[in-house]
């Protein structure tokens, strides 16, 4: 390691407009660092399973009613009270789904969330 | 070979085997599963076949896994998660090496089936809905009714309540099953457009390296989803076993 130091000390010596290559080259690279390439797919990721909360919670719900109508023979109705209640359900799924990824994102409040 | 990009999900039969009237051949799909819990068994057994006390590669691989799964279970569980770490270690493990074996050129991916990713869970929901009720007994039905609901909005909230519980399995097995069917079609598709725009001729032919410059970044991309998939599949497990865990109203 010091070997590296010294190299790196020497060489700055012998050509200083490496040492300003290098510090910039550096600095590049701690910027490329600070933003993850995984990020885009990350909020892909977190775009799809809201998403696909809404719609299988709004299927539930219809189906829900369909089966109950076709049980029942209620006629159209439960199926169209049955949406709007998956629909509900839905948004409830996906603000959940927030919470958790909300959490996962900042750690510490877990205590927080265990006695929410 | 071009072929349509759906062709990688077929399924064929490799042994014929009919169970008492039940059609219950080997399929490649099936083949594929006893390898993958072939590889995943062998592969940590043969890794931990020294336990030292300052593991080697292959033991602090099988460590990291171990500790990673340990965790996820301590956080969202807690103690009361202890019994379900070896089912869901090994849920995970499982569906983490079949997505991977379908990265493998040639490979099937298991988990880009339906009939698969449901299967482990329902499951699941089966297991939540047992546990619940034989740690809470019918207090257990008290998890569709938050604290501090008003009492008029009571009848609405159970409906969306009971909603919301039944459609946890189908996000369950439909987000593990869309993600790799998707991935894979997507990579199916750039390469088949490599293929034809190299036999196009002509000026689409010198640009035919496009699509593979894109499959390789899919193919990266693919890498991760396969490993964060197992891992939310995982995750959701133990978030959901420890609202029958621990009911916390």
């Amino acid at each position: 390691m010091t070997d590296q130091r010294d190299d790196d000390a020497e060489t700055a010596k012998a050509a200083p407009e490496f040492a300003d290559r290098l510090s910039r080259a550096q600095a590049r690279q701690r910027a490329k660092e600070a933003k993850p390439r995984s990020a885009d797919g990350k909020a892909m990721g977190i775009g799809m399973r809201l998403s696909l909360e809404l719609v299988v919670a709004t299927t539930i719900g219809a189906l829900f009613g369909y089966a109950f109508d076709w049980v029942l023979g209620t006629g159209p109705w439960l199926l169209i009270v049955g949406v709007p209640f998956g629909a509900a359900a839905g948004i409830r799924n996906m603000l959940r789904a927030m919470e958790e990824i909300d959490g996962a994102n900042t750690p510490g409040n877990d205590e927080e969330d265990g006695t929410a | 070979m071009a072929g349509s990009p759906l062709d990688q999900f077929k399924l064929s039969n490799k042994l014929e085997l009919s169970v008492a009237g039940f059609d219950a051949s080997i399929t490649n799909s099936a083949l594929w599963m006893i390898g993958v819990v072939a590889v995943t068994s062998v592969g940590l057994m043969w890794a931990m076949r020294r336990a030292d006390m300052v593991p080697g590669r292959s033991q602090s691989m099988a460590e990291l896994l171990y500790e990673f799964v340990a965790n996820m279970v301590k956080d969202n569980i807690g103690a009361g998660g202890r019994p379900f770490f070896p089912f869901i270690f090994s849920l995970f493990m499982f569906i983490l090496i079949a997505n991977l074996a379908g990265m493998v050129p040639y490979g099937f991916t298991v988990t880009s089936h339906l009939a698969v990713t449901m299967t482990f869970a329902i499951f699941i929901f089966l297991l939540v809905i047992a546990v619940g009720f034989a740690r809470h007994g019918l207090h257990f039905f008290s998890l569709f009714l938050p604290p501090g609901t008003p009492v008029f909005l009571m009848p609405l909230i159970v409906v969306i309540e009971v909603i919301s519980f039944f459609s946890r399995p189908v996000t369950l097995g439909v987000r593990l099953f869309a993600n790799m069917t998707a991935g894979h079609i997507l990579m199916k598709v750039f390469a088949g457009f490599i293929i034809s725009m190299a036999a196009a001729g002509s000026f689409v032919a010198f640009l035919s390296w496009l699509p593979f410059v894109a499959n390789v970044a899919v193919t990266a991309l693919e890498l991760l989803v396969a490993a964060v998939q197992a891992y939310v599949f995982a995750l959701l497990t133990c978030v959901y076993l420890n609202d029958a865990v621990n009911l916390e109203h």
